[in-house]
């Protein structure tokens, strides 16, 4: 079966889900309440897979092209796309 | 196969792209010797000349190779600190094979034959109308070359310095003809 794909969006107004409920799947303890999710949860899979893909090549862009069969400009210009996506999810401190 | 005609700068990597280009420079050079033209200028191809040598063909496309490179990597790095050279000059150089095939339309000297006879009296266009047929077919093949040739400078320096926003585009634009307004000052120098 496939694993079904964390929804980050509403499905009725696209603004952003928050996570209201949590469950323990051992003992079935539930944790009610408001919580945000974190800026990278927030991204869709396709971008979550790119940054845990630059996690895994310890940051290589030459070596991601290489992988993903795409030159390294597009490769650092997905980057540095992402990197303001990410800049604007997070809230200033 | 239509991004790797206008856009091979996403998919390939800079150095192959950088060794057809090259390759691309004495091949270019070459068939404007063969078919009388002239790269007289960093965005130019004109038909009708006799007195090109491959030496003049070449030294006029390095010329149009240093300005085009120069102004746009100066254009790439003002909006982009990461932008590489070698990503620039891969454009220009790949951008500038559809040039090269534009001399082609220099074949049997056909073109300089017309251009000789009807020169700046605008009465004898009339009168030769079947024969400037063909050329203004020729001329009508042409603009996909030209085109190409924009596409390919746009998408390069597109992917190399991440432009987007239309401020930048108007901006690449007014580059392109700076530097075209710049070669008009630089190639008198090759003909001294």
């Amino acid at each position: 079966m496939q694993t079904p794909k964390l929804p980050i969006a509403c499905p009725s107004c696209s603004a952003s889900l928050q996570v209201s409920r949590l469950s323990c799947p051992s003992c079935n303890t539930e944790v009610t309440g408001n919580f945000p999710l974190p800026p990278l949860l927030r991204l869709p899979a396709d971008e979550q897979a790119f940054i845990l893909q630059f996690f895994l090549t310890s940051g290589s862009l030459k070596e991601m092209a290489a992988q993903m069969g795409i030159s390294y400009p597009t490769v650092r210009n997905r980057l540095d796309d992402l990197i303001e996506k990410v800049k604007k999810l997070t809230p200033e401190e | 196969m239509k991004k790797l005609l206008f856009n091979p700068f996403e998919k390939y990597d800079a150095r192959p792209l950088l060794f057809i280009g090259l390759l691309g420079i004495p091949f270019g050079s070459l068939l404007a010797y063969l078919f009388g033209a002239h790269y007289n200028g960093a965005l130019d191809m004109h038909i009708g000349s006799e007195d090109t040598t491959f030496v003049l063909a070449f030294t006029e496309n390095i010329f149009a190779i240093a300005l085009l490179f120069a102004g746009l990597f100066i254009y790439s790095y003002s909006i982009n600190k990461k932008t590489r050279p070698i990503d620039i000059l891969s454009t220009v150089l790949i951008a500038r094979i559809p040039l090269y095939i534009t001399t082609l339309a220099g074949v049997g000297g056909y073109m300089a034959k017309i251009d000789a006879v009807v020169g700046d009296d605008p009465g004898t266009i009339e009168k030769m109308l079947p024969e400037i047929l063909p050329v203004l077919l020729i001329s009508l093949l042409l603009i996909p070359l030209v085109i190409w040739f924009f596409a390919l400078l746009y998408n390069g320096v597109k992917t190399a310095s991440n432009l987007k926003t239309t401020k930048q585009i108007v901006m690449f634009i007014v580059t392109i003809l700076l530097i075209e307004i710049v070669s008009f000052f630089i190639f008198p120098l090759i003909y001294q």
